[in-house]
């Protein structure tokens, strides 16, 4: 049991990747309902959470859970994921070798600005199949109230380590990214922790435990792999979503994890 | 100088293993309806078991059904408690003696083994991988190329190369037979013993073409 991870939630804005919502929490239906889409805003209530970690892939839901989330009394951190690559203007498969993906938090109440302006960039003149951003306009438009984090999938360490042909090399300047590692019960999970590991312990940098959370519990796990299923245009016989194998991204299994 | 090489290794056992399963689903439920493994050391079978586990709501998709020529009648037959299988299998598959190998271990078999497992009530446990070798994983290296691959390597570039895909670039165990003049009944394949036949043939070839 460990008290200090991070539940990582993600919401249905993040397009095929989460069932939960960011609807208001309803006191006269305080219990979660079985059968339907579980609220982020009604977990936080039932399990007294005084913060919520949000990383979404677009700014779409940050208002909604704002809003609905400060109605409650619970604390928002918001980070926008995004894809990075060597240059936003190369825009042809070979470019996409070398993409990664990172995370910007909203460090403060002047951070959402900032965030904007980055992932509009990432959306526009970045945009290649989805939004984009390069390093170097990261490090142009970057602040003080911004946190950059490395999630612990599909970051440049896990790409080197996990994907033929892939030899990303960050250059974030100044910034002092934070790492996240997890463990989902992926065999090669180990692989990328003890990678993050060396690389933050070489580089004096912040790990920080985190556990990603796309559903609510798991007898959820069936609706989300039909919805995966749905958003990839697959079938449950042939859902053809690589190394997706494993059933440990509720908010129950956090639990677990922790003392919660 | 190159003793170390599992090519001039005339005692290594190696477990080559396939499952036949209901589809090709690795996120829930997908029982694997047909386990086929091989005791092979030194180009000989030294032991060959083939299980049919038994699931009272087995449910093949019409796809598998087709490709592995699925026989309800037959399966109910044969079947056997799948526990036990389990735990036979398993005898050998944690049993460092051999090396586990088989054709898309990394990005299937495993995945089948591990949703037994669930099933069964157990916990993962995938400690045996990185003492394994997909020999797709290691078709692929050959055709682009690569001359060695080091065994404290094994893991990280077993997972690199089951996710890699190459237009035109074929790998599948019908492809890597018949390149190399492989003599069976390919019309047989997929029955998981005669997969694992070829797949042991296709090996003593492949070991080979790569340092490993």
């Amino acid at each position: 049991m460990e008290n200090n991870i991070i539940a990582c939630f993600r919401t249905h804005y993040s397009l095929g990747r989460s069932t939960l919502t960011l609807d208001k929490y309803d006191s006269k239906i305080p219990e979660i309902k079985e059968n339907a889409p579980v609220s982020i805003c009604a977990i936080a209530k039932k399990h007294s959470l005084k913060e919520v970690f949000l990383i979404d892939s677009s700014f779409s839901g940050f208002i909604e859970a704002y809003e609905n989330l400060s109605e409650i009394d619970v604390q928002l951190r918001f980070g926008v994921k995004l894809v990075v690559c060597d240059d936003i203007n190369k825009k042809d498969d070979g470019s996409r070798v070398n993409e990664s993906k990172l995370i910007v938090f909203l460090k403060n109440s002047n951070a959402y600005k900032d965030a904007i302006k980055i992932y509009s960039k990432a959306a526009t003149d970045g945009f290649y199949y989805y939004p984009r951003i390069d390093w170097n306009h990261l490090k142009a438009l970057w602040t003080e109230n911004l946190l950059l984090a490395f999630p612990f999938y599909d970051s440049f360490l896990h790409n080197n380590l996990l994907t033929y042909k892939c030899s990303i090399v960050p250059d974030w300047g100044q910034i002092k990214p934070a790492f996240f590692v997890c463990d989902h019960s992926l065999p090669f999970d180990g692989l990328i922790k003890d990678a993050v590991n060396e690389y933050t312990r070489q580089n004096g940098l912040e790990v920080i435990k985190g556990h990603n959370v796309y559903y609510y519990s798991s007898s959820d796990y069936s609706s989300y792999v039909v919805f995966r299923c749905i958003n990839n245009r697959s079938t449950l016989n042939k859902p053809d979503l690589e190394f997706f194998t494993s059933s440990d991204f509720s908010f129950e299994s956090y639990l677990g994890k922790t003392n919660g | 100088m190159d003793s170390h090489l599992l090519r001039f290794n005339s005692s290594q056992k190696y477990l080559i293993f396939d499952f036949e399963t209901e589809s090709l689903n690795l996120c829930a439920r997908n029982y694997p309806w047909n386990l086929g493994f091989l005791v092979w050391q030194n180009g000989k079978i030294l032991e060959q078991h083939e299980y049919c586990p038994w699931w009272p709501d087995l449910n093949v998709s019409p796809g598998a059904a087709k490709v592995t020529r699925f026989d309800y009648k037959q399966y109910k037959s044969k079947a056997e408690d799948a526990k036990k299988i389990l735990e036979i299998f398993e005898s050998y598959l944690y049993n460092s003696e051999y090396i586990p190998l088989g054709h898309n271990t990394h990005s299937f078999d495993a995945f089948v083994h591990n949703l037994w497992r669930r099933e069964s009530g157990l916990p993962s446990d995938y400690s045996y991988l990185s003492r394994s070798i997909d020999t797709n994983s290691l078709a692929k290296l050959i055709k682009l190329g690569i001359k060695e691959l080091k065994q404290s390597d094994w893991l990280t570039t077993m997972f690199r190369m089951a996710g890699f895909k190459q237009k035109g670039m074929k790998t599948n165990l019908t492809a890597l037979g018949k390149e190399r003049l492989i003599d069976v009944d390919y019309d047989a394949l997929h029955e998981s013993l005669n997969d694992c036949i070829l797949n042991a043939l296709v090996w003593e070839k492949l070991k080979w073409e790569i340092e490993i």
